[in-house]
């Protein structure tokens, strides 16, 4: 009777070359992944460059997700004993021996498998100090290079981000908005000085002077500018009659053309400034309209008026008047569209206005 | 040492021990006299083909003569009849009322059969050697009658002076397990083979070394001999990309072969394989193995296609190319 082969020297062999192998897929993979990351870091950081500011919680979302799946397909090419044996083959020039000698282990006891897992033992003593010289790591040299876009990519990710524009209108852009800034929390946007735009504002009109109200012309303009002189004096009378009590003379909404749904409610007639700004976004709406549409009933349209710096400030105004803090209040809230307005006038009564 | 380890070993030195005699009567030829040898304790039959003057016939003489095995030799012509072959039946006396007939058997009963220009002979009497071949057995008159075991035939031919010649039809060219071509020896080789042929003939000193049992206990042991699922499937690999219909075709035999090799090639292939690795004191199968033997094994089993064959393609330039592609996925 045959004795059974001892196949312990075969399996230790095999299981160093196993680990070998896997370690040198996980580092293949590591490199795999720095080239990735490192790819599509470069490409956030041109977006971040030249489109729109990056959140960091992007990328680090997207480098754990590339560092997870190599670490989840490193685990999962961990070699088999077969295919341990395959590779010591090929790179031991084993002719098949380490492959027939694992298919060979569950019947030791036959001859030939014997006589196979016997030699297979042998050849493993010899070559079981060789492993790590005949079994190569990657070069350093490809790794190192893995690491030159994920360079040039911090460098981008690490400049200030292009600012976006989407929010303003054209012709506006974000160097004129020198005391505007956005809250957080809802959204709007915030005067911080509402007296130093009043005071540019009046700057412009003392400059550009607002033609008198032709309201006998255009009876359903709202007759909300008095006659503006360009000072400072004017725009507060503007305000002031903005404010004035019902009744009076230049009653916002008072136009032979209103119906009753287009009475203009009053700023304070407001409660909070969120309703005050809700209330001068439908006014804004009715000013628009009004501004670009026909009068005297004949349905013609006359957009004369619609974009010219008058119309313009007269919306500006508007927007400055139920802007106006409440007492006790140092700072008022203005919406996206507000704000935009405000410096589209203030942007418009510097550009030549077609 | 275990008792299995002592037949390898004693198997692969025995074979060494005829490789080395061989080589020493048949001079500058190592390669083909290990292929012979291979296909002999595999089995099979071997066709020889080179030119006149090679040592063909040398060679299987001294096979015989080494194996201490019964030799027998038919040299083909046309008029060559397949009774010339087989053997027929005489009537043993001379009354037609009484006669008595008996089956005189013909050289095709022995055990070691060289057929000498096989293609000289007419399609008929090489049909006659189909059934000898393949079933090991004479069937004349209705009755059957057994050949020696072992049985093998070597044939050889020519390939020039191929007019009024009748080449082997597939079928037959199927049941040879190798074609192997014998070359011109090298230059430094001609000395040697002038100073041992020049007075005598060197198969006349030949004593036999290996008895038929013998032959039997190797061809056993060489059974034995492992073939690992991975090498298995190499081999069947390598098969299906000779063969163009088949979806692991390679793109060259797409393109030059119009049939590839059988599924009796892959038998072949494999006996072969098992006897190469026992020569070399293995007893598993290597893809070496494989890679070696398929040229020989297959180069008579692949036809190429008309306009291949007029672009000066052979089979063993087209094998070539489709072995290296597999040797590289396989051996690296």
């Amino acid at each position: 009777m045959n004795a059974i082969p001892d196949t312990e020297t075969l399996r230790r062999f095999l299981t160093l070359v196993a680990r070998r192998l896997w370690f040198i897929e996980w580092l293949e993979s590591g490199r795999d992944g720095l080239w990735l990351s490192g790819t599509v870091l470069l490409l956030l950081g041109v977006v971040h460059v030249i489109l729109t500011p990056v959140p960091v919680l992007l990328i680090a979302l997207m480098v754990a997700g590339i560092l997870m799946g190599v670490l989840t397909r490193g685990l999962r090419r961990r070699p088999s004993l077969s295919q341990a044996a395959s590779q010591a083959d090929r790179r031991f020039t084993g002719q098949a021996l380490m492959t027939t000698a694992v298919e060979c282990m569950p019947h030791a006891k036959d001859r030939a498998a014997g006589i196979v897992l016997e030699q297979a033992a042998q050849a493993a003593s010899r070559w079981q100090s060789n492993i790590q010289l005949t079994i190569r790591a990657p070069t350093r040299r490809a790794s190192m290079i893995a690491l030159v876009p994920l360079f040039v990519a911090v460098v981008l990710l690490s400049r200030p981000g292009a600012s976006g524009s989407d929010e303003l209108p054209d012709g506006v852009s974000p160097g004129e908005q020198p005391v505007i800034e956005a809250s957080e929390q809802t959204g709007d946007i915030v005067l911080d000085d509402v007296a130093t735009l009043r005071r540019e504002l009046a700057d412009d009109l003392r400059a550009n002077p607002v033609p008198p109200r032709q309201s006998q012309d255009k009876p359903s303009l709202v007759p909300v500018v008095g006659d503006a002189s360009g000072t400072e004096e004017t725009v507060e009378v503007l305000l002031t009659v903005r404010d004035s009590p019902p009744g009076s003379s230049a009653r916002a909404g008072d136009d032979p053309g209103d119906t009753a749904g287009d009475a203009l409610p009053r700023p304070a007639d407001a409660d909070t400034g969120i309703d005050a700004a809700a209330q001068l976004e439908r006014r804004e709406a009715i000013l628009l309209h009004r501004t670009g549409t026909a009068i005297s009933g004949t349905g013609e349209t006359d957009n004369s008026f619609a974009d010219s710096a008058s119309s313009i400030a007269y919306v500006a105004v508007d927007v400055l008047a139920a802007a106006a803090p409440e007492s006790g209040r140092d700072r008022t809230t203005l919406t996206r569209a507000q704000a935009a307005y405000a410096a589209r006038y203030l942007k418009a009564t510097g550009d030549t206005h077609d | 040492m275990t008792e299995s380890t002592q037949n390898f070993e004693q198997a692969a030195t025995d074979l060494a021990m005829l490789e080395t005699q061989l080589n020493a009567v048949i001079i500058g030829q190592q390669a083909l006299v290990r292929d012979l040898l291979i296909a002999i304790f595999a089995g099979g039959h071997v066709l020889l083909e080179g030119l006149p003057g090679l040592g063909k016939t040398h060679l299987a003489k001294a096979i015989a003569a080494l194996l201490d095995l019964t030799a027998g030799r038919v040299q083909c012509t046309p008029d060559l009849l397949p009774a010339d072959i087989t053997g027929s039946e005489v009537m043993l006396n001379n009354s037609l009322a009484t006669a008595e007939f008996e089956f005189r058997k013909g050289p095709v009963f022995a055990n070691l059969v060289l057929i000498d220009e096989i293609n000289r002979a007419t399609p008929r009497t090489q049909a006659a050697l189909l059934e000898a071949m393949q079933e090991r057995q004479v069937t004349y008159n209705g009755a059957q009658h057994a050949l020696p075991d072992p049985f093998w035939v070597i044939a050889t031919q020519n390939p020039i002076e191929l007019e009024g010649t009748f080449p082997l039809p597939e079928a037959q060219l199927d049941r040879f397990m190798v074609k192997l071509q014998v070359n011109y020896p090298a230059a430094e080789s001609l000395g040697d083979i002038l100073d041992a042929t020049l007075d005598r003939e060197p198969t006349d000193d030949l004593q036999a070394v290996c008895s038929i049992e013998r032959i039997a206990q190797i061809q056993a042991t060489a059974q034995q001999v492992k073939l690992a699922k991975e090498v298995r499937d190499g081999a069947i690999e390598l098969v299906l990309a000779t063969q163009p219909d088949s979806a692991s075709a390679s793109d060259t035999a797409r393109e030059h072969i119009r049939y590839g090799a059988s599924p009796r090639a892959l038998q072949s292939l494999v006996r072969a394989a098992r006897v190469r690795a026992l020569i070399d004191g293995r007893a598993h199968i290597a893809y070496e193995d494989i890679a070696h033997l398929a040229p020989p094994v297959l180069r008579h089993r692949v036809l190429l296609r008309t306009e291949s064959e007029l672009d000066g393609n052979t089979p063993d330039s087209i094998l070539d190319q489709i072995i290296a592609t597999w040797s590289e996925a396989h051996i690296g």
